[in-house]
């Protein structure tokens, strides 16, 4: 009953890992540090994340409407449109195409829905060279790796080990200067971007009225992706639609704050269709639209909201949990505080059990989000799922403790015996010395704090005076 | 190309999304009014500000009162850079000057705006439709050939800016991009090709130019 899960695990992994936390500690101060008077100077965050959110819902109350504007115009514009039930559609529709075409090799930009639905290795097993190219991703996939944070995937690799892989995967003399590093991986890369056949990339943001994707980055890889190779694919979730590109404004503003503090990425690129054969960029153009668990959550009056997400990372930097852990103790591609939610709805929650225990219920996470997510009240809502999936006896002591709790005469009662209990069975340093072997051995990973005589809530105002 | 199993899956999609949406009644959504802006005070100097905010970019500024004095800064620019190679654009603005005589001098060979010739060059020059002073950002479009590749492939990158398309902010930049068919491809650049990704140290020219000039031409 008290064996440690493979989440445990993970944690206890991510905990020990110094190089690690120190990243982690360093990455999430610096990218969240002025965020706040960024906001400010471009408009004030609560205005602006009330007219994101406000952008968000106005495509997902009418998500069916949207998705048809968005496929009318796309082919208006010379593309074609694929819509996929499940990541394996995703695999097939890509390597038909890739068959039919004549493609052998595949760049690819950081895209967190080709990561879910985990299209490198269906690709390569078919046969195709994918290359990751934004930096980050490079680095993770040349160490069999998966991301540890949705905007910053290699953030727990430290500079030695990325000159170490480099010397062993690419042949490159042992540097540890980053930007030795950077020129190697730019010029390996290069030359991928030149041969290649077809180029994939998610889509920040979809633009139903004029079927234009919306790409944001900081390296360029994204604007050699999508303009070199003959065919882009560009693969989304069916909740990335903005309805136009007024809608956009206020999403262009809030994302490059939230993810890294920027008011503006690097490059924003807006692709309409293909650029055909005499163009400068690729002559085919394919959208594919991705339900998966998707439109099960769009049916949910408490899970909904979570369709509003844009990626940003906003929410792990602040959390103390996931800058405590960091993103590969979490079991799924997405981390933190949204990975949390998105796992627990895409597997269902009585599968996350121990995962949605991973909360503080600081609440930093709703704080920041920049389209206004409640992720704190779907914990709550998620543990009660799973807690029902456990079967009628848990459930039933589960609430019968939360009621007795929830009556301040309950609440006293329950103080005082708990007060008593603890003094009886714990040691002076916190340690069980009474009860079945199966507790003292659990008291040995975990000391509890030995209760007061009197009860918080019982000390009176002479306590304040002294 | 609609594939019959992609029609099955479209019907089924939507059909599943139309009955998510049936399941509740969500809260009305609010209609805001227009996104607050940071406006720049009016009468403010949009030169001054966008040259601001791209110098903190670690990006070059530099402007041009007339033809003469634009091909004297591309030679400054160009100069250091001889014997290496040049890809330009057929933007317009690039033919106030004679190129390939600035070229010439200068002692860049001249290549075609294109791949794969263009994957050797070392600086590309093109135009820019419009900047926004607010962050510092230039808009290109597909409108104009080679402005999409020259501002990418090369290591180097130089734009030329008309004054009459320096604007406040994206809100002003919109309206006059939407006015007319949508390019097919636009790209909002700002500031040089750059990256965090390894120990969060930012390097400059990942994929793109690591050094990235704007030219001022004050009388376009």
């Amino acid at each position: 009953m008290f064996k440690p899960t493979p989440f445990d695990r993970a944690v206890e992994a991510g905990l020990g890992n110094r190089f690690l936390r120190r990243a982690l500690a360093h990455t999430t101060a610096t990218v969240t540090a002025g965020r706040l008077a960024t906001m400010a100077e471009i408009g004030g965050f609560q205005p602006l994340r009330e007219r994101a959110a406000a952008s968000r819902d106005r495509v997902l109350n009418r998500l069916d409407e949207y998705l048809e504007r968005t496929e009318a115009a796309v082919l208006r514009a010379g593309g074609h449109v694929f819509w996929a039930e499940t990541g394996q559609d995703v695999a097939d529709y890509i390597l038909k195409l890739a068959r039919e075409k004549g493609v052998r090799t595949v760049v690819k930009s950081k895209s967190m829905v080709t990561e879910e639905i985990e299209l490198n290795p269906a690709l390569e097993w078919a046969g195709l060279e994918v290359f990751e190219t934004d930096l980050g991703e490079y680095i993770i996939q040349l160490a069999g790796e998966r991301p540890s944070h949705i905007v910053l995937p290699a953030l727990h690799k430290s500079r030695q080990e990325v000159a170490r892989l480099f010397e062993e995967k690419l042949g490159l003399a042992y540097t540890d200067v980053p930007e030795d590093l950077t020129r190697a991986a730019r010029q390996a890369l290069r030359r991928r971007f030149l041969e290649a056949d077809m180029g994939i990339t998610g889509a920040n943001f979809v633009v139903a009225e004029t079927g234009t994707v919306v790409l944001l980055e900081n390296e360029g890889n994204i604007r050699l992706t999508t303009t070199l190779p003959r065919i882009h694919v560009a693969i989304t979730g069916i909740e990335k639609i903005v309805a136009d590109f007024d809608d956009l404004v206020p999403l262009l503003k809030v994302l490059p704050v939230s993810a890294l503090n920027l008011k503006m990425p690097g490059y924003a690129s807006f692709l309409t269709g293909p650029a055909g054969e005499k163009g400068e960029g690729p002559e085919e153009f394919h959208l594919v639209l991705l339900d998966s668990y998707r439109s099960q959550v769009l049916a949910e009056p408490d899970f909904r909201q979570m369709l509003r997400c844009i990626r940003c990372g906003a929410c792990l930097n602040v959390c103390p949990v996931y800058g405590h852990i960091g993103g590969h103790a979490y079991p799924w591609v997405y981390s933190g505080p949204m990975g949390m939610v998105l796992t627990a709805l895409a597997r269902g929650p009585a599968a996350c059990q121990d995962l949605l225990l991973a909360t503080t219920l600081c609440r930093a996470c709703a704080e920041v989000c920049p389209v206004m997510i409640d992720q704190p009240a779907m914990f709550l809502k998620l543990r009660r799922l799973a807690m029902e999936g456990r079967g009628p006896i848990l459930t039933g002591a589960a609430a019968a403790a939360a009621g007795l709790y929830a009556s301040p005469p309950g609440y006293d009662l329950a103080a005082r015996a708990l007060s008593i209990a603890g003094r009886v069975l714990l040691d002076a340093q916190g340690r069980v010395r009474l009860g079945p072997e199966v507790i003292k051995k659990m008291g040995r990973r975990r000391r509890l704090p030995r209760p007061a005589q009197t009860p918080f809530h019982r000390l009176g105002p002479e306590k304040e005076e002294a | 190309m609609s594939e019959p199993i992609s029609d099955v899956s479209r019907r089924r999609i939507l059909e599943r999304v139309r009955r998510g949406l049936r399941a509740f009644e969500p809260p009305p959504v609010p209609l805001p009014g227009p996104t607050p802006e940071e406006t720049p005070a009016p009468g403010a100097d949009l030169a001054a500000l966008f040259q601001k905010r791209w110098e903190i970019l670690t990006a070059r500024f530099h402007r041009a009162e007339n033809p003469a004095d634009l091909e004297a800064v591309l030679l400054g620019l160009l100069a250091p850079l001889a014997g290496k190679s040049a890809i330009v654009s057929d933007h317009p603005l690039l033919a106030a000057v004679d190129v390939d005589a600035v070229l010439g001098r200068a002692g860049l060979k001249r290549l075609a705006a294109s791949v794969p010739e263009a994957a050797a060059a070392e600086v590309g020059l093109t135009g820019a439709e419009l900047a926004l002073a607010s962050t510092a950002t230039l808009v290109l479009t597909s409108d104009h050939p080679g402005d999409l590749i020259a501002s990418l492939l090369p290591p180097v990158h130089v734009a030329l800016v008309p004054r009459s398309g320096l604007v406040p902010s994206l809100a002003q930049a919109l309206p006059r991009l939407t006015a007319r068919p949508l390019p097919r491809a636009m790209v909002l650049v700002t500031g040089p090709s750059k990256t965090g990704d390894i120990e969060l140290t930012m390097v400059l020219g990942a994929h793109g130019p690591g050094r990235a000039h704007a030219v001022l031409l004050d009388w376009v």
